[in-house]
């Protein structure tokens, strides 16, 4: 089933949503998986919503080799605050406003 | 046309959460007395709900919309036995949405016990799994450390 833009853009809203709350504290990947993956069961629209977010400099990855693994973490930038106080709009990106 | 009980709470608690109003203003909006206004924001820690709210609400609501009509479009198209099964799986997982992600408890959610306890043991494991290929003689000098660690988390939980 593919992906429409509005949902995109709400998927996106909700992942800065869910970062919102930790700021500016950031969020292991596994935190965030579980907390949207009810409405953004897909890993790689949660995949694609995170590179978007990335993209524009909303959120920022911090990403650490721990042996084999990687363990990922996101945070919002200062610019990605802004957007999710609503100070600054991003098309891309729906909040439920 | 008068509101019920429970909707002058339910209005209460988004006037504050949602529009920010002060207590008392929000206590001469609804009649509800002021003391025991105060008293129940507190308990459900209606102000720390405020920055998370804004606009949550109706994204989740929105997204579980979304998912509902998928549901219905799938049992729709549905023209066989297989399709039907697929689309009962896509209600199903509509059901899970709704269930997981009640907008207004998102506070909770994310602040749930269980949850957190759940992720620290795995972090724990995995850091656990790691020592166990890549150090095992560091392994052995934090073992004890690693179970104190291991039954605090849970005895904090209350597991």
């Amino acid at each position: 089933m593919s992906l429409n833009a509005f949902e995109a853009r709400l998927q996106r809203g909700l992942v800065m949503h869910a970062l919102q709350a930790q700021w500016p504290h950031c969020l292991v990947e596994m935190s965030l998986t579980r907390q949207v993956q009810a409405l953004i069961p897909d890993p790689r629209d949660l995949e694609r919503a995170l590179a978007y977010l990335q993209q524009r400099k909303l959120v920022e990855l911090v990403e650490e080799r721990v042996g084999e693994r990687r363990i990922r973490t996101f945070r919002l930038t200062s610019d990605g605050v802004l957007v999710a106080e609503g100070t600054q709009a991003d098309a891309g990106v729906d909040l439920g406003r | 046309m008068e509101l019920s009980r429970r909707e002058v709470w339910a209005e209460a608690r988004r006037l504050v959460v949602q529009e920010r109003q002060s207590y008392a203003v929000v206590a001469e909006a609804t009649g509800l007395p002021l003391s025991t206004l105060q008293k129940r924001a507190a308990k459900e820690r209606w102000m720390d709900q405020q920055e998370v709210s804004f606009g949550y609400d109706q994204t989740v609501k929105s997204l579980k919309s979304l998912a509902l009509k998928r549901a219905y479009a799938a049992f729709e198209s549905a023209k066989d036995g297989d399709e039907l099964l697929k689309a009962s799986q896509v209600l199903y997982a509509w059901k899970t949405a709704e269930q997981a992600f009640p907008e207004h408890r998102y506070t909770q959610v994310a602040e749930d016990p269980k949850a957190r306890l759940a992720i620290q043991l795995e972090t724990l494991e995995l850091f656990v799994e790691h020592l166990t290929e890549h150090d095992r003689s560091a392994l052995a000098v934090l073992q004890p450390h690693i179970v104190r660690l291991g039954e605090r988390l849970e005895a904090a939980h209350g597991a």
